[in-house]
């Protein structure tokens, strides 16, 4: 006798094939379009969230990323330095240094700065670096500006007291160096000049052990600056330079053809060889 | 429960064997993985390298300067404004906040307190975006006298340069520990002239005004410093060897240049041979 099937009615819309299975995600609530679905847009969105944030987070540090790039390209023959530019603009780059002297690896750019403070170099982070900025050919210290500022300031502001301690500073010098020189002017040293010509040996006289600074202090670049000499620019310096080395140079005699062109022409002809060689290269005649 | 067609023919309704999820749910799970990595990756990547100079991104949040503290020996890192020049963490004082409700206390924003025109909507922006207000605080409490001068112009954010050689600024030293006390008490007998920088402390300390014994006044800078700081009398000896090394680079330019140019003739020639080559076997044998 045959075997009766009977099949129980069923919806085939939520038949579930085998290994797959529905949970409460399932739910569609529009479009057919399953829950599961938007909270996974959801992750994605949170995911593209992170970065656009590290992206902005980071963009706001763009200015001194020079700071980490330069010590990546860095070779032993080069140093970081951070510029601040004549609108006071400060970058970080990394420029070759030879003899104390930084130039950039763009040869088109002539300035130079000559690194004569070593007291001066910075650090940030574990990275040393030297301050230099546009309009002065040696490198910045910004203790030494704000002593001399301070110094120079003090000293210009009680001229006919320190004319009286200068003279007993003077006489108290003397017995212990006979040699000593007398400052002879004293007035207000206002510019470079005037420091180089008697500021200085004025202040060493009043201070023997150097210059005193606030143990605080806010730089600044108005007040701090006013002793920097005039037309000592880094182009100036790195021009000059440069127009020195050609006048060495021109006491030279310059190369033979044969010295400079000798590589280059076996070159050629090692190349010219190689091609004739290759066309008359003989193919399938042994066959 | 679904009452449709399985989406995508369910193909993500798979479930593993071993717990049985569904792979949307290993998406899911995939997806905070990924981001996890990311984040991480972003931290220690991009951000902890530049850990010295994080004070821009704060400075720029709280829209104040930044400043580059540097010692003596100008070792130095870039912090914001209120840390370079606040004498007090605001953030750090006591509140009585007794008398708020759960959820006045979890979005409370101190700078709310000192400043009058922080409303409800921008207070609960800077207390999640973590935005100091320490500055402004400060400036207050000093009737608006603030030293600023900045040096230079960093990402758009003014900068400016300190020079602490008595270690003020670090907060856990025991200077600005002592600085803290002094302000502290000078602040409760004068509230009409408050300190709150470290500018107008050294001042009234220099004044004779208060007396902090702990601190130091000055720092001396010896000459060997200030005259390399200020040469006077440079010898041209002192570059000559530049000069020199310029001088031979600029004889040997020509030289070098062609000689650099002869490996580029001498890889050309062979390489177009063996192109010749390779095109007379390929033209002989096909």
């Amino acid at each position: 006798m045959p075997t009766e099937l009977i099949a129980n009615p069923t919806n085939p819309s939520v038949v579930v094939p085998t290994g797959m299975s529905i949970g409460p995600f399932d739910w569609a609530p529009l479009a057919g379009i399953p829950f599961w679905l938007y909270v996974t847009i959801f992750f994605i969105f949170i995911f593209i969230l992170v970065n656009v944030y590290w992206l902005l987070r980071m963009r706001r540090l763009a200015s001194v990323r020079g700071w980490a790039e330069s010590l990546k390209k860095m070779t032993q023959d080069d140093v970081q330095v951070w510029f601040i530019s004549r609108v006071q603009r400060l970058t970080i780059e990394c420029l070759t240094i030879k003899d104390n002297i930084l130039s950039p690896h763009d040869q088109s750019n002539i300035g130079m700065w000559h690194v004569n403070s070593p007291q001066g170099i910075i650090q940030v982070g574990g990275n040393k670096a030297v301050v230099c900025s546009e309009d002065f050919d040696q490198n910045r210290d910004f203790v030494t500006e704000i002593a001399l500022c301070h110094a120079c300031d003090d000293f210009n502001a009680n001229q006919e007291q320190l004319k009286e301690e200068l003279e007993k500073k003077y006489q108290e010098a003397l017995l212990i160096n006979p040699e000593v020189e007398k400052p002879r002017v004293i007035k207000p040293v206002e510019d470079c000049n005037a420091y180089e010509v008697y500021g200085r040996q004025c202040l060493q006289v009043i201070s023997p052990e150097g210059l005193t600074i606030s143990a605080y202090n806010i730089y600044n670049p108005n007040r701090f600056r006013k002793y920097f000499p005039r037309g000592c620019s880094a182009m100036f310096f790195g021009g000059e330079l440069i127009h020195d080395a050609r006048k060495l140079n021109l006491r030279r005699k310059p190369k033979s053809f044969w010295e400079v062109h000798a590589f280059l022409m076996m070159a050629g002809g090692i190349g010219m060889i190689a091609l004739l060689v290759a066309w008359l290269f003989p193919i399938g005649t042994g066959a | 429960m679904a009452t449709a067609p399985l989406f995508l023919g369910g193909l993500l309704n798979i479930v593993d064997p071993v717990i049985g999820f569904q792979l949307y749910i290993w998406g899911w799970l995939l997806i905070l993985v990924v981001c996890g990595f990311t984040w991480i990756a972003w931290y220690y990547g991009s951000w902890k390298p530049f850990a010295p100079l994080h004070g821009l991104y704060h400075a720029y949040k709280a829209g104040s300067n930044v400043a580059f503290i540097f010692d003596q020996n100008l070792i130095g890192e870039m912090v914001s404004e209120a840390d370079a020049k606040c004498i007090f963490d605001y953030s750090k004082w006591d509140y009585d906040l007794g008398v708020l409700s759960f959820i006045q206390k979890k979005i409370f924003y101190y700078p709310t307190v000192f400043l009058d025109d922080i409303d409800f909507l921008h207070a609960v922006v800077y207390k999640f975006g973590n935005i100091n207000k320490n500055v402004e605080i400060a400036r207050k409490f000093q009737n608006g006298e603030w030293e600023r001068s900045p040096s230079a112009v960093c990402g758009g954010v003014p900068l400016d340069i300190v020079i602490d050689t008595d270690n003020w600024t670090l907060r856990k030293s025991p200077q600005h520990k002592a600085i803290e006390r002094v302000a502290t008490q000078w602040n409760e007998m004068n509230p009409d002239d408050q300190i709150h920088s470290y500018s107008k402390f050294q001042r009234k300390l220099i004044a004779g005004e208060i007396v902090c014994p702990e601190v130091k006044l000055d720092h001396l800078v010896s000459w060997t410093r200030v005259d390399a700081g200020f040469p006077m009398d440079l010898e041209e000896s002192d570059w000559a060897g530049k000069r020199r090394q310029m001088a031979e680079q600029m004889y040997d330019s020509d030289h070098m240049s062609k000689n650099r140019m002869a490996i580029y003739v001498l890889v050309a020639g062979v390489g177009v041979a063996v192109l010749v080559i390779v095109i007379r076997l390929i033209t002989h044998y096909y």
